[in-house]
Order: C-alpha cells, then sequence, then structure tokens
C-alpha cells in the first residue's frame, strides 16, 4: 500500500510491512499463513486490518511484535519499525522495543492479565526502564494513566487484582498499561469482540481520544467492518493469508474493487437497503493452508471468477495512489 | 472443496512411536524379561531356591553360584528367579481384585444416593488417609502374615483410588445425555450401570491400575522386608534383602541381588506404563 | 475465611475418627480375639483374664468404643502392654525424630527439584530436561528402602563416609546432621523427580497462558516474567501436592529408620508390630493419620492464604 502524497512528504511510516510471508510448522506438514503482505502505517493514523477468523490477521500482529509461538517462522519479506529493521534486530533489541516504542492490547481481557500480581505492580514493572523514577513516581504515573482511560479512584485500583474487574475495566486497564510509556505504535487485536457492544462503542471512543492525546498510530485488527469503519484512516483487507484490497477507509467502503470486499460489504446486515428473507453469505470456506490453491486465493467462492483465475495469481493493481486491489478483473477493466 | 491430508496408517504410527520413545521401548523389553522369569524361571533356575546347603553358605558370586549363596546356603540366583513369580502373581492379583472391587463400589457411589455416595466417599477418605506402609503394617499386625493377609491388604490399600476414580467418571456421565435418553426407555438402573456407564468409564482405570504394578510390588517386597509380607520360607525379593541385611558387612552380594529385580521390574514396568499412557490418553498425565 | 479453615478442619477431624473406627473394628472384628492376638496362644486364663480386665475388653463393645474415644480425646492413647507406659508419652519420644527426617528429606528434595522442573520448563527439551525427566521417572519408581539399603551399603559399609546406625548423639548438632544423611538422601530422592516433574508440568502451562504473553509484550524480562510473572503461580498446585506427599514420607521413613536404626514413629511402629503390641501400634499409626489427615487442609489454607483469587473470596 503506497502512501498518500501529503503523508510521504511529512513523514516516514511508523510501520512498514513489505512481502511479508509466515509459515507454520504442523506434524500435518507446512501451513502457509501469511503470504507476501505489505502493509504500511502511516505515522499518526489508525489503519484498520479486517479479516475472517483464519485470515492470518493475528499471525500478522503477533510477527510484527515478535511474540509468534515456537513452530512459527517468518520465510520472507522486512518489517520496518521507524526504519528500524525488526527481522535484524537481536532479541535484546526486539524486547527493548517492546512496551516502550510498541504495544500491544489483545483480546481476550479475562486472561491477558496477570491473575495473582496486583494492577499496580505490573504497571510499575512495565516501566522498569525508567532508571530515574522512584517507585512513587511510576506509581502516581500509572495512576494518572488509569484516570486518563476512565477507570474511577485510580489510586484504590492500583492494589486490586484484575479479577476483581469487569471485562471491559480490564480491558481499559490493558490499554492504560500500553500507553504508559507513550509508544508510537499500538497493536490493538480485536480488543472489542469479547466486550458487549456499549462496552465496545466505549473502548472505540477511548482509543480514538487517546490517539488524539498522544499522537500514536494504531494498528486496529479486527473482523468487524462497522467498528473498522468508524475508527479508522485506511483499511486493510485480509483473505487467506493475502491482502486482496487496502486504501483509505471511504474508499473502500463506497467503491470496493475486490469481490471479497464487495461480498463482505454485501453481507453486513447493517448496510443492508432493503428489508430481505435471507441474509446474504459467502458461500464455501476459507481454504486449506496446507495446500494454497494456484491462481486467485478467493476463486473458489468468488462469484464473478473467469479463466485466468484458476492458474495465474493475481497482480496487485494500484486503482490510485492509495487504492490497491488484486484481482484479475480490474486488470481487464483497465486494459478494455 | 479443501481436505485435510490423511495421517499416517496404525502400525506405522506404533512405530514411529517407538522409535520417538527410547524408553518406552526399554520398558517393553524388560517387562517382557520380567514376565519371562516369571513364567520360565523355576524351571530354568540352576537350583532348588528352598534347598539347604549349609555347607556352602555366604560363597560370593562365581559361575557356579550367579549370584552367590546365601547364610543358609541356597542359591540366591534361584531365590530371585523364583520370587519373580511371588511379585507378579501377588502385585498383578491384588490389583485385578482391587480393581474389580474399585470398580463396583465407584459405580454404586457414582450412580446411588447422595448419602450413600457421601458414606463411601467419607470410607474412601479414612482409608486413603493411612499411609500406605502404616496401613499394611498395622493390618497385618492383626492378622497372621500370610501370602492372602498380604493381598487382603494390598487391595484394601489399592481399591479407595480406584473407587474414587470410577465413581467421578460415574457422576459425570451419569447426567449426560444418553444415558437420561435410556432410562427414559425404561432401563434399569443395573442394566443402565453394567450395560451403558461401565464401558465408558472402564478404559483410564485400566491405564491407571497398570501403572500401580510397580508400587505394589514395592509394597510385597517393603513389608516382607519388615517381617510382616509374605512369611518364610518363600523366596520373596523383600525375604532376600532382609536376610542379605543382616550380613551385609559380609555378604553384600546378597542385597545387591534381591536389590536389583526390583529395581528392574519398577523401572521396567514405570517406563512402559507412561509411554502406553501417553500413547492411548495423553489427557491421564497426571504426575504421579 | 475463618469459616472455611473450620471447615477444612473439621472434615479432617472427621475423617479421624473414622479412621478410629475402623481401627477399632478391625480390631475386633478379625477371627480370634483381641487377647489372644496380643498374648499368644501359650498365655494363661489368668493372664488373659487380667488382659481383658485392663484393656477392658470385658466390656460390650459399644461401650468400650466410646471410652476409647474419651480417652483419646484426653490425649491417653492407650497403655503399652510390655512396658506398662503410656503410648502417648511413647509416641511424642519418637515423633520429632521422624518429623526430623521428613523434614530433611523434603528440604533437599525441594532445594534441588523446584529449580530443575524450572529449569526443565524453560529450557525444554535441552540435555537437561530430559536427563531429569528419566531420572525423574527412575527415581520414582524405585522403591526407596532399595536405595535405603544400596546407599547404605556403598556410602557406609564400603565407603564408610557416613555412619550406619543411629540419630547420632543428643546435643551434638553436627554428629546428628551426619547422621542425617544418608536416611534423608534415601527418603528424599524420589521426591526430587517428583517435585521436578510437577513444577515442570506446572510452569509449562503457566508460561503457556495468555497473561504471559502479555508480559513478553511489554518487553519484561525472561528472569522476571519466569520468577515473579510464571513461578508464584506455578507453585501454587506444588503446594497441595507436597501435602499429599507427607503420607508417602511417613511410609517412606518407615523404611529409613528401619534400615538406619534410627529413632521414629517407623521404627517404633515396626518393633511393636513384630511383637503384636496392638496399643502401640495403635496409638502410632492414629498419630501419623492425624498428621497426614491434618497436612491436607493446612495446605489448602495455604494456597487460599498465597493466592490472590481464592484470598479476596473471603
Amino acid at each position: 500500500m503506497a502512501l498518500p502524497a501529503e503523508a510521504q512528504v511529512a513523514d516516514d511510516p511508523v510501520l512498514q510491512v513489505r512481502d511479508l510471508s509466515i509459515g507454520f510448522r504442523t506434524p500435518r506438514g507446512p501451513v502457509a499463513a501469511l503470504r507476501h503482505v505489505n502493509l504500511d502505517v502511516p505515522r499518526g493514523s489508525i489503519v484498520g486490518v479486517v479479516g475472517e477468523s483464519g485470515s492470518g490477521k493475528s499471525s500478522l500482529a503477533l510477527a510484527i511484535m515478535g511474540l509468534m509461538a515456537g513452530n512459527a517462522e517468518i520465510l520472507g519479506g522486512d518489517i520496518r519499525f521507524s526504519g528500524i529493521d525488526l527481522r535484524r534486530l537481536p532479541p535484546a533489541g526486539l524486547r527493548d522495543l517492546r512496551g516502550r516504542r510498541m504495544t500491544m492490547v489483545f483480546q481476550d481481557p479475562m486472561t491477558s492479565l496477570n491473575p495473582v500480581r496486583a494492577i499496580g505492580r505490573q504497571m510499575i514493572d512495565i516501566q522498569y526502564r525508567e532508571q530515574n523514577l522512584s517507585i512513587a513516581q511510576k506509581r502516581g504515573r500509572s495512576a494518572d494513566m488509569l484516570r486518563r482511560v476512565g477507570l474511577p479512584d485510580p489510586e484504590q485500583q492500583l492494589d486490586r487484582y484484575c479479577h476483581q474487574f469487569s471485562g471491559g475495566m480490564r480491558q481499559r486497564i490493558a490499554i492504560a498499561m500500553s500507553l504508559l510509556e507513550e509508544p508510537e505504535l499500538l497493536i490493538a487485536d480485536e480488543p472489542t469482540t469479547a466486550l458487549d457492544v456499549t462496552l465496545e462503542a466505549q473502548i472505540i471512543q477511548l482509543l480514538r481520544d487517546l490517539r488524539q492525546e498522544f499522537n500514536t498510530s494504531i494498528l486496529f485488527i479486527s473482523h468487524n467492518l462497522g467498528v473498522v469503519a468508524e475508527l479508522c484512516d485506511y483499511i486493510v483487507v485480509l483473505y487467506a493469508g493475502e491482502v486482496v484490497e487496502s486504501g483509505p477507509v471511504r474508499e473502500i467502503f463506497y467503491r470496493p474493487a475486490h469481490p471479497y470486499t464487495q461480498a463482505l460489504l454485501a453481507c453486513d446486515p447493517a448496510r443492508l437497503d432493503l428489508v430481505q428473507r435471507e441474509l446474504p453469505t459467502i458461500a464455501g470456506d476459507v481454504p486449506n493452508l496446507m495446500r494454497v490453491p494456484t491462481g486467485c486465493v478467493f476463486r473458489p467462492r468468488c462469484p464473478k471468477a473467469f479463466a485466468p483465475c484458476t492458474n495465474v495469481p493475481p497482480p496487485d493493481v494500484a486503482l490510485d495512489d492509495v487504492h490497491h486491489a488484486r484481482c484479475h478483473l480490474l486488470t481487464d477493466e483497465q486494459d478494455g | 472443496m479443501s481436505e485435510i491430508p490423511a495421517g499416517p496408517g496404525f502400525l506405522r504410527l506404533l512405530g514411529q512411536r517407538l522409535r520417538n520413545d527410547p524408553l518406552g521401548l526399554l520398558g517393553l523389553v524388560l517387562v517382557l524379561l520380567v514376565l519371562f522369569c516369571a513364567v520360565f524361571g523355576p524351571s530354568l533356575a540352576p537350583y532348588n531356591p528352598l534347598k539347604l546347603a549349609v555347607l556352602d553358605r555366604f560363597q560370593s558370586p562365581s559361575w557356579t553360584h550367579l549370584f552367590g549363596t546365601d547364610n543358609l546356603g541356597r542359591d540366591v540366583f534361584s531365590r530371585v528367579l523364583a520370587g519373580t513369580r511371588i511379585a507378579l502373581g501377588v502385585g498383578g492379583g491384588s490389583i485385578a481384585i482391587a480393581l474389580s472391587i474399585g470398580l463396583m463400589l465407584g459405580l454404586v457411589a457414582g450412580y446411588g444416593p447422595r448419602w450413600l455416595d457421601n458414606a463411601l466417599l467419607l470410607l474412601f477418605d479414612s482409608v486413603y488417609s493411612f499411609p500406605t506402609v502404616m496401613l499394611g503394617l498395622t493390618v497385618m499386625t492383626l492378622l497372621n502374615p500370610s501370602i492372602g493377609t498380604l493381598v487382603f491388604v494390598i487391595v484394601v490399600i489399592q481399591t479407595p483410588a480406584y473407587s474414587r476414580l470410577i465413581r467421578t467418571a460415574t457422576l459425570s456421565i451419569k447426567t449426560s445425555e444418553y444415558i437420561l435418553a435410556v432410562r427414559s426407555l425404561g432401563a434399569s438402573p443395573p442394566r443402565v450401570l453394567l450395560v451403558h456407564i461401565l464401558p465408558n468409564v472402564i478404559g483410564p482405570l485400566f491405564i491407571i491400575a497398570s501403572m500401580d504394578i510397580p508400587s505394589v510390588i514395592a509394597l510385597e517386597a517393603g513389608l516382607t522386608y519388615l517381617g510382616m509380607g509374605i512369611p518364610p520360607p518363600a523366596p520373596s525379593w523383600g525375604r532376600i534383602l532382609q536376610e542379605g541385611f543382616d550380613s551385609i558387612r559380609d555378604a553384600p552380594w546378597i542385597v545387591i541381588a534381591g536389590g536389583i529385580p526390583l529395581i528392574i521390574t519398577t523401572l521396567g514396568f514405570t517406563f512402559l506404563g507412561e509411554a502406553l499412557r501417553d500413547w492411548l490418553d495423553p489427557r491421564l498425565r497426571r504426575v504421579i | 475465611m475463618l469459616i472455611y479453615a473450620l471447615q477444612r478442619i473439621g472434615l479432617a477431624l472427621l475423617i479421624c475418627l473414622t479412621s478410629m473406627c475402623l481401627l477399632f473394628a478391625a480390631l475386633h472384628v478379625i477371627p480370634g480375639d483381641p487377647v489372644t492376638l496380643m498374648l499368644g496362644s501359650r498365655a494363661t486364663p489368668e493372664m488373659r483374664a487380667r488382659l481383658q480386665h485392663e484393656m477392658g475388653f470385658d466390656q460390650p463393645v459399644p461401650v468400650q468404643f466410646a471410652r476409647f474415644l474419651g480417652r483419646v480425646a484426653e490425649g491417653d492413647l492407650g497403655t503399652d502392654m510390655w512396658t506398662q507406659r503410656g503410648v502417648t508419652t511413647i509416641v511424642l519420644e519418637n515423633l520429632p525424630n521422624t518429623l526430623v527426617l521428613i523434614g530433611a528429606a523434603l528440604g533437599w528434595a525441594a532445594l534441588v527439584g523446584i529449580p530443575l522442573g524450572c529449569y526443565s520448563a524453560i529450557r525444554r527439551n535441552s540435555w537437561i530436561d530430559r536427563l531429569t525427566a528419566i531420572l525423574a521417572v527412575g527415581t520414582i519408581s524405585i522403591p526407596s528402602f532399595v536405595v535405603a539399603i544400596y546407599a547404605l551399603l556403598l556410602f557406609a559399609v564400603e565407603l564408610n563416609w557416613f555412619p550406619v546406625i543411629g540419630a547420632g548423639d543428643a546435643g551434638d548438632f553436627g554428629d546428628q546432621i551426619w547422621h542425617l544423611v544418608l536416611p534423608s538422601f534415601a527418603v528424599g530422592l524420589g521426591w526430587v523427580g517428583y517435585l521436578a516433574r510437577i513444577v515442570r508440568a506446572s510452569m509449562l502451562e503457566v508460561m503457556g497462558e495468555h497473561h504471559i504473553r502479555t508480559a513478553r509484550a511489554f518487553g519484561l524480562g525472561e528472569a522476571k516474567i519466569v520468577f515473579h510473572y510464571a513461578l508464584r503461580i506455578a507453585i501454587l498446585p506444588t503446594v497441595t501436592l507436597l501435602a499429599l506427599a507427607i503420607g508417602g514420607l511417613l511410609s517412606s521413613a518407615v523404611f529409613a529408620e528401619n534400615i538406619f536404626a534410627r529413632p521414629g514413629i517407623g521404627k517404633l511402629i515396626v518393633d511393636a508390630a513384630n511383637f503384636r503390641n496392638f496399643p502401640v501400634v495403635q496409638g502410632a499409626v492414629l498419630t501419623t493419620v492425624a498428621l497426614f489427615a491434618l497436612a491436607m487442609p493446612i495446605a489448602d489454607l495455604l494456597v487460599a492464604w498465597l493466592d490472590p483469587r481464592v484470598r479476596s473470596t473471603f
């Protein structure tokens, strides 16, 4: 995804992923989880990664943070964070970046916080790199951050344990922890999936406000189009490990170019114009990534598939500077 | 249409497993060795294990007496071989009996009325709260030591654990839908228990019980060592150890000979048991 | 918290009570009568009558049991037939020795086993991990009395590094430690492997949980994660399992005390059993049952206190 002209002048992207491919070694064979993924997060923007289960979005997030499981390996490509090549960084260097310049909020607030350590202690632990601050000062910073995310009575809360908080509050705490060191990039992996709708709205609003306040760039991963539409500036659509379309949010929503994106939007119940008997669906299943189909990965489920789709992988077509999609249909249209 | 590729066949899987698990293979070899000695040992023994030959007492190991002779001139090697039959017989037999009783009690406790369950549980826990050897010693004090009473002791010690296992499994199956379905079709409680519940709870029991073989054999040997097990002159390994211990300074080969079969047997059954359990049902991985 | 504690201890006492019933019933249910059991078949009628009267066997069974319970409640565990001393006194003389032995055994097992288990979990499939796994299974399955005998043979008889018998001179701490080495080694060896295995399993489970991944995401150092985040959680089930270990330790102590001729509950019971001295056997065994039965609720309470998730529900 190329950058819009204004962004290129202003700043380097905080995250630049080029041609990233990730595979998993399983007892039954290798799984090609991500293939040739390109992604940019311009400084100060919110980029949404949308995909269904199994599309590889969590793998992408974990790969960027260097937190992949033992049987995962990067097969090729580059990940650059503020110009730093993450693949060439030694583990100590990567660890130094984590929690300080790039942080992550995870999907399930019930299991992603340490259950036997008080919240305050965990927040102080995160600040271990601040040699000049005393424990009391670190506590103060932690309480401040809790207040900013909307927790009442933060001083008291520092001594509580996470099982004493509800799911929504735990997620706020997780966000507070992520922003303690004012990172440049916050990766949010489906932070609202486990929460109900009202809580979801609150968290989204919180992220927006905090982005304003700290100028943190956010990589927001979700399967929920509506949330992504509300929050993000750019969208990347992921299907079965490949980026099938990417571009500014308005472009994607009003002029979706890839059949998958079009189908996704058509399926969204909120967007139905007419009262219909049947909800539209996308027929078929996500392909087995141990045997990636030749040609276009979406072809088995694509209502518009035609001859070249079976054998030739579709090229990445630039519809304009920023809006890209991988589809043979677009080349045809361009040609004639 | 996407397809998950089929895995390798059963025999190949078994071969792979054995290759990957050298300990399991070793266990299998040791167990087979012990079984062989139990079955054929007494026929292959060079001497009569009970025959006294006081003139030959305390001979150190040599080609005529592989493990030497003991304080009464008996050939230790022959005694060790004969002891194999005792160890496996008592051990295997007691566990089999404990299994049967434990199964029945467990089914009753799990399926029967609440008060019965509570009463049985209290009984199990009370027996359970006796440290094993203490319980053995207490009962053997009350009864005259013999093979029968020893088997009785082992059964009493082992049954609570098996009953509890079956009880828990029965409890969880009791409320499942297919049991309700069968009951609504008019099946009587014994039928429900024997035909429908029993087959489903019995599997893990065999695996757990087989892993108790080493500790039961050790218990028999231990109690005999303390004088409260199988009475002399039966050549239980515990007996050999006990007699050898009295002359440990002058004839150390006796205790060494007595300990080796115990080590081989317990290691063999444990390695094999672990390998089988890992293979058949990794969920049973209790950490001993 | 208080109610929970009382409930658990109450249950333990109930179990003790049932155990006493069982013992009592066993004594009266066995073929032959208790008097013959204790005196042997060559006792004269006068001796039998005297013993019957002394032990109260001429009373109806329920009365006997009530009297027995009453005496136990007062701390009187009966009278040793041979020496006419109170069983309680005898037990209390011997119990500390056994506790020292068990404590030492568990102590060294924990000191070696827990770090081994931790290391095995962090460096999975390293040679230390594999070696520990094999040795663990091996030492757990080999009977502890065989280990004790071999240790005695090798280190005391052949090499003469350690003493063969006894607990050492009272008052001489160093001598007592010297006498403690081999027995506690023998009793504790199997538990090193046991602890290593459960700590390893527990750690592996905890290290795979999401909150550990979060800690890594915040760039925390591996040492901090292992010791302050993971081990704190992983050690909790270990405490519970250690309570169950008390039973096994007491059993192993019986052998160790016999083999090394150390005074203690184990030796007491075996000697008494060989002489059919039932009151002593009964009293000593009941004491161990009480110890074991109480160890479990105490461990549970300890875990409840250590684990903030449980603590805050009270």
